[in-house]
């Protein structure tokens, strides 16, 4: 395995990608036995690409891209992320470059009950930068009227529907400028229409804003927004033609 | 962190308001009680010190006699021959006040021409005019009270004031009213009656023996020098101490009983940090996908950490400015209980007012917040340590807290057996004893959860048969959500294991008091003068009335006693005069000590009996020599046995009336026995006895009987505080475990909103959520049983014989354990009733909503 510097700037990868998964592998132990999910599992993506993770459920598109966000360690491979090896940072460096270089978007939103709109939005800035200036709360108005809601900043979470939360998330994921944007089943939770509208708005702010998406979802809609489509199937990775 | 993090985490708290309240209900009421019990015992000591250092004033050290008097004649002589100068004499007591029961008054007679340099606070020209002192010193029978005692009684200078001492009461006229300026003063003078040496003389039927010579003697060369002169000077029998000796003395009589106290507080404490730890882990659990989010969002674990603390330090500093003002509330009742109970055990205090000191403020801050910060830690520690993706899922919490539960149990085991080796090393230590015990009760409350899988595992075939799936729901689900439950369980068994343990402790005593007076109280009448320590009757009966009744046709046996105190730097050694006569000879029982041959040799004067306390104490036995200080010298006397007494956890040294004519001096007797000729007619021989008393004087005449029934009261009233404090801790544990399993049931509304659209009904919802408290409270109950027996044990055989010296007799009566179990399937159904009427009455998709 070659070595490998966690955080700086890494003699690993030439080509110009901005994620590359190598032989990444991920286990878990049920009782006495032990289920793989991911089996050597490599891919690499390049800058401003969407890439589309399809598969059914529980084959573990989720587990992917937890162990791309570092919310989850692989159980053998590594994953490198603009020349970052992911992997081998410890807990508090994957948090920090979580926060600063990653955005989420979830199936069930996960917006903060406890912040309003704005907040929700300025969270990340927040977190990244210590202290908000007037400039961000700029930018978290600008990203909230690009998704259409510039005019329910006050607003708490349970007052919006499926659909406007997702779009908050979606500028939530976005407001702190991450190299990668994943988003693990976006529509899941949302009826065909608003499903297709936020497809619509990730690819739009994606493609607008330069940023790498990868995106989990078993919506076949989503194929026609991808530049590549991928399969999770039998614990591996399968490439599919793009659009 | 930035504004908008915080504002994430602690608008939640107000997301859920009852969650909050039950997190200060916890804080507050652990510290409230902590704090009231804190507060009483303070007040206690403070008036007693400010009681005893207005009464010692500047004085450094004081001479007193074998029998705690000094003749006047000895004063007389070191003053003019010897001319140590300053020195004053000093008669002093305690005296009730006839028309205003319960009040009672420390007289203070001095010698108002020497006391200024002693005590210029009390005679000082600031503080009175002249006049006073000198009707005080030529008017006999005139006295000085404080202002603020006068006023409160309605009385006035020229006003008259009826004291009684022993069977005696005295007239006396108010001529002046001290009038301190600072409150300190004013508190310490309270209960202060000054007087003429003369007349507290006369009402201490002194004559011509003084309670003590007061000296100033500088700590120089000078002074030593002048100390050993003085102690050369002194007759055998006398004794030159340090003032300070008295109260140290007298304080270290009140630190059993006051740390007694404040260990039953802090088991509220403690089942208050239950309830803290129950509503942290609660917030945690609750708020698993917050966290969760965060932590995708790039929040580290020590924000997440800090997060956490901060907010349930916030919890507890609130919780713990309102555990104050409950302590306070609380303390202001609690310190009447416990001035009575330190009068019928140990001496007189008067303790009017609740003082609030600023060290026991802090230190009830200081419990609250450490009791938060620890009960917080686990949890915070819990919800850090997962990762981002974990801490979404329940169940890795359930799973985690299952595959723990059979190491936490041998943990258990292991923290169980170091309980008791503490216990079996620690000596009369008591807070080791104490440490001890929560040890083991460490140790129980780890095994709690493997004990509540076997159960449930148990009851989960019966509860099927029972009821159908739902009650094999009901029990598996105690189990799957062992997190929650066991810390519910957990609190209520120790809660109910103390109050088993405290009841078992004052129920054990009570029947061995009540053995002991059956045995003991076998003479037809008992005489005696009114005291104001229950346990203590210094006062003396009139000698001549004694002598009257002694001469009473059909009295068949008169048999007497009297209490004194020899004093010394050895400290204080209770000392009873016992006149045996032959009926009473078999109504004490000897734990060491031949019976059949003990008396004759008692009676001649050629040993004495040591109750079981003070041999305790001193480490004494049937054989040991006891060294005591006679009007001639330090004597030893042998040891002849050791005696069964709860009369007092002092003790007492008891010799017979020849031994104490031999070498002490003094006479009178503060109590009779009378044994009537058979067939003679008692109702008659007891008017005749009341016949004799003559006008102004009080006289108790009681039947054994009438005897049993007011030493049981008396037993009933010491034991008061430690009642309420019982009740206290319940009331804690049983708020605690409301809120404990109240908010597990409404963590669950979303599964019972699942349960409702799959078809159940409300009442069977209902029904499936009072089963499962219900369940829960029987299992508490189940295990408080064994626990509050371990309790008990080490209470009635460890720590009380500890703390007081005493053997008492196991009574584990089975209502005690009947009313704990009963208590916590009721506190547990209660718990389960507002969440069984909150599904019942929302509708199904409000309940599926509910996250």
């Amino acid at each position: 395995m070659p070595k490998t510097d966690p955080v700086g700037d890494m003699q690993m990868s030439k080509a110009p990608s901005l994620l590359r998964l190598q032989n990444v592998s991920k286990s878990f132990q049920e009782g006495s036995r032990e289920r793989i999910i991911l089996d050597s599992v490599s891919l690499t993506v390049k800058p401003g690409e969407i890439v589309v993770l399809l598969g059914k459920s529980g084959t573990g598109k989720t587990t992917l891209l937890n162990c791309i966000g570092g919310i989850d360690l692989p159980s053998d491979g590594q994953v490198f992320i603009q020349e970052t090896n992911v992997t081998l940072l410890s807990e508090q460096e994957r948090t920090l470059f979580r926060r600063n270089h990653i955005g989420f978007v979830f199936q069930f939103f996960n917006l903060l009950p406890t912040l309003s709109v704005e907040e929700n939005v300025l969270l990340p800035l927040e977190l990244k930068k210590g202290r908000l200036t007037r400039e961000d709360r700029g930018l978290a108005m600008e990203l909230l009227d690009s998704v259409g809601l510039g005019d329910r900043l006050k607003s708490f979470p349970d007052r919006l529907s499926g659909g406007e939360q997702q779009r908050i998330a979606i500028a939530r994921a976005l407001v702190h400028d991450p190299f990668l944007l994943l988003a693990d089943e976006p529509t899941g939770n949302l009826d065909f229409d608003t499903g297709l509208q936020i497809l619509d708005l990730l690819e739009q702010l994606s493609r607008r804003n330069g940023k790498t998406l990868v995106m989990a979802t078993h919506s076949r809609e989503a194929i026609g927004f991808a530049d590549r489509i991928l399969t999770v199937k039998g614990n591996q990775l399968i490439e599919n033609s793009g659009r | 962190m930035g504004p908008i993090l915080w504002k994430s985490f602690f608008r939640s708290l107000f997301h859920h308001p009852w969650q909050l309240v039950f997190s200060l209900i916890g804080v507050a009421l652990g510290v409230g009680l902590v704090v009231s019990i804190d507060l009483a015992n303070d007040s206690a000591k403070l008036s007693f010190k400010l009681s005893t250092e207005s009464a010692v004033g500047r004085t450094t050290h004081h001479i007193t006699g074998s029998d705690g008097t000094v003749s006047a004649d000895l004063y007389r002589q070191l003053r003019i021959e010897k001319g140590i100068r300053p020195s004053a004499p000093i008669v002093e007591g305690y005296a009730s006040a006839v028309n205003f029961p319960g009040y009672s008054f420390r007289i203070l007679g001095i010698d108002l021409v020497v006391d200024r340099p002693f005590r210029a606070h009390l005679t000082g020209m600031e503080n009175l005019p002249l006049l006073d002192l000198t009707a005080l010193i030529s008017d006999p029978g005139t006295i000085i009270l404080s202002e603020d005692m006068a006023t409160s009684l309605g009385l006035a200078v020229g006003n008259s004031l009826l004291l009684r001492v022993g069977s005696i009461t005295h007239k006396t006229e108010i001529v002046g009213l001290l009038k301190p300026q600072d409150r300190l003063t004013k508190l310490a003078l309270a209960n202060f009656c000054i007087t003429d040496i003369a007349t507290a003389q006369e009402i201490f039927h002194t004559e011509d023996r003084l309670h003590r010579i007061d000296l100033i003697i500088a700590d120089d060369k000078k002074g030593t020098a002048q100390l050993q002169a003085i102690e050369e000077f002194l007759p055998q029998g006398t004794e030159i101490i340090r003032s300070s000796t008295r109260a140290e003395h007298i304080e270290t009589m009140m630190r059993a009983f006051q740390l007694n106290l404040t260990a039953l507080s802090l088991f509220a404490l403690i089942v208050g940090m239950f309830i803290i730890y129950n509503a942290i882990t609660f917030s945690v659990v609750r708020r698993r996908q917050l966290i969760g989010t965060l932590r995708c969002l790039g929040v580290t674990r020590s924000q997440i950490f800090t997060l956490i603390l901060t907010e349930s330090m916030i919890v507890g500093i609130i919780g713990t400015l309102l555990g104050l003002l409950i302590g306070i509330l609380l303390g202001k009742n609690l310190v009447h209980l416990v001035s009575r109970a330190i009068n019928d055990l140990y001496f007189v205090l008067s303790v009017n007012s609740l003082e609030i000191s600023f060290y026991s403020i802090f230190k009830g801050m200081g419990l609250g917040l450490c009791a938060t910060l620890i009960a917080s830690l686990g949890p915070a520690l819990e919800a850090t340590a997962a990762s981002p993706r974990t801490i979404v899922t329940r169940s890795t919490i359930e799973s985690r807290v299952q595959k723990m539960s059979p190491k936490l149990a041998l943990s258990g085991i292991g923290m169980g057996v170091l309980g008791v080796v503490l216990l079996s090393v620690s000596g009369k230590n008591i807070i080791l004893s104490y440490l001890g015990l929560f040890i083991i009760m460490l140790g129980c409350i780890m095994v709690t959860p493997r004990l509540i899988t076997s159960i449930m595992g148990a009851l989960q075939p019966i509860a099927l048969r029972v009821a159908g799936i739902l009650g094999s729901y009901a029990a598996r689900s105690i189990s799957t959500n062992l997190s929650r439950t066991s810390i519910a369980i957990a609190a209520l068994m120790i809660a109910l294991a103390s109050t088993i343990g405290v009841g078992v402790m004052i129920g054990s005593f009570r029947t061995s008091v009540i053995h002991w007076l059956d045995t003991l109280l076998k003479a037809d009448f008992y005489v005696s003068a009114p005291r104001l320590v229950a346990t203590r009757g210094s006062a003396s009966l009139d000698e001549e009335l004694v002598t009257r009744i002694r001469a009473i046709e059909g009295i068949s046996h008169v048999g007497s006693y009297q209490w004194f105190d020899i004093v010394g730097r050895q400290g204080r050694t209770p000392i009873g005069v016992m006149e045996v006569v032959a009926p009473s000879r078999k109504n004490y029982i000897f734990k060491q000590g031949n019976p059949e041959t003990i008396w004759d040799t008692f009676q001649q004067g050629k040993g004495v009996l040591l109750s079981e306390p003070y041999a305790f104490r001193h480490n004494l036995n049937a054989g040991n020599n006891i060294s005591l200080r006679t009007e001639s010298g330090m004597k030893d006397f042998p040891v002849l046995g050791v005696f069964v007494s709860y009369n007092s956890d002092q003790g007492v040294v008891m010799i017979s009336r020849t031994l104490f004519k031999k070498f002490w001096h003094g006479k009178g007797v503060s109590a009779l026995w009378l044994y009537a000729e058979e067939g003679a007619d008692s109702g008659a021989i007891e008017q005749k006895v009341r016949n004799l008393i003559p006008p102004g004087q009080t006289v108790e005449i009681r039947s054994n009987k009438l005897l049993r029934l007011e030493t049981l009261r008396i037993f009933d009233r010491t034991f008061a505080i430690t009642a309420v404090m019982r009740l206290l801790a319940m009331i804690v544990a049983f708020i605690g475990v409301i809120t404990a399993l109240m908010a597990l049931q409404l963590e669950r509304q979303r599964e019972f909103g699942i349960l409702r659209a799959t078809g159940f009904t409300p009442y069977q919802v209902s029904g499936l959520i009072l089963v499962q408290t219900g369940l829960m409270g029987v299992v508490a109950g189940l295990l408080a049983i064994p626990v509050g027996l371990i309790t008990a044990l080490v209470m009635v055989f460890v720590i009380n014989r500890r703390s007081f010296g005493w053997t008492l007799q196991l009574d584990a009566s089975p209502e005690i354990f009947l009313h704990a179990v009963l208590l916590a399937i009721l506190a547990a159904i209660l718990a389960g009733v507002v969440p069984a009427i909150k599904i019942a009455v929302s509708p199904v998709s409000a309940a599926l909503r509910d996250e």
